[in-house]
């Protein structure tokens, strides 16, 4: 829950006052929202971390937890939300708590949904058919490539 | 438990898409997210 809403509402109302105890108001009230934020991505990482590394009895089990689990990457478009307004409010000189972490969470979950479900299947696929190249391999040929 | 770090053929071809220096950045994470592994 983001209450995003209410948090509009507030800074229209409240903070077009100008006044800064009003504005450090809703500055708190932006903390909650992003420490609310934070839980959830808790949560969601709690999750990945039972879930993420299960052994799967067939690939079609696989694909399903993946895509659960990427369906909880959605968190990442509610965070934006709390994220632009948090913004808004630095902007206007206000900072709030917990942004930081906030966003370096976001960011995270913005690479991980640059995986879909089906690349990770394929990927998986590929290394049960024994294609799999070590990581050994991408080093020496990274230095390979410097020296070149 | 132990893990060997390995890329998929897929997951190859991207990587040698990125920036050299961030090629580098990506095999350190790897193989630190594997030496922190429970």
């Amino acid at each position: 829950m983001t209450a995003i809403s209410l948090f509009d509402a507030l800074t229209r109302s409240r903070a077009a006052s100008g006044e800064q105890q009003v504005i450090a108001q809703v500055a708190r009230f932006a903390a909650k929202r992003v420490e609310s934020s934070l839980g959830e991505w808790q949560q969601v990482l709690e999750y990945e971390k039972q879930f993420g590394r299960m052994t799967f009895s067939t690939p079609t089990e696989e694909m399903e937890i993946n895509r659960c689990l990427h369906d909880m990457y959605k968190w990442a478009a509610e965070a934006e939300d709390v994220l632009a307004r948090t913004r808004r409010l630095a902007a206007s000189g206000q900072l709030v708590n917990g942004v930081a972490e906030l966003e370096d969470a976001h960011c995270r979950v913005l690479a991980h949904l640059k995986l879909s479900p089906d690349m990770l299947s394929r990927a998986s696929e590929q290394v049960r058919q024994g294609q799999a190249v070590p990581i050994k391999e991408l080093r020496d040929e990274l230095r390979a490539r410097l020296r070149a | 438990m132990s893990f060997a770090p390995v890329f998929a053929p897929d997951a190859q071809s991207q990587w040698r898409e990125l920036d050299v220096r961030l090629q580098e950045l990506v095999l350190d994470e790897i193989e630190k997210l594997l030496s922190d592994a429970p």
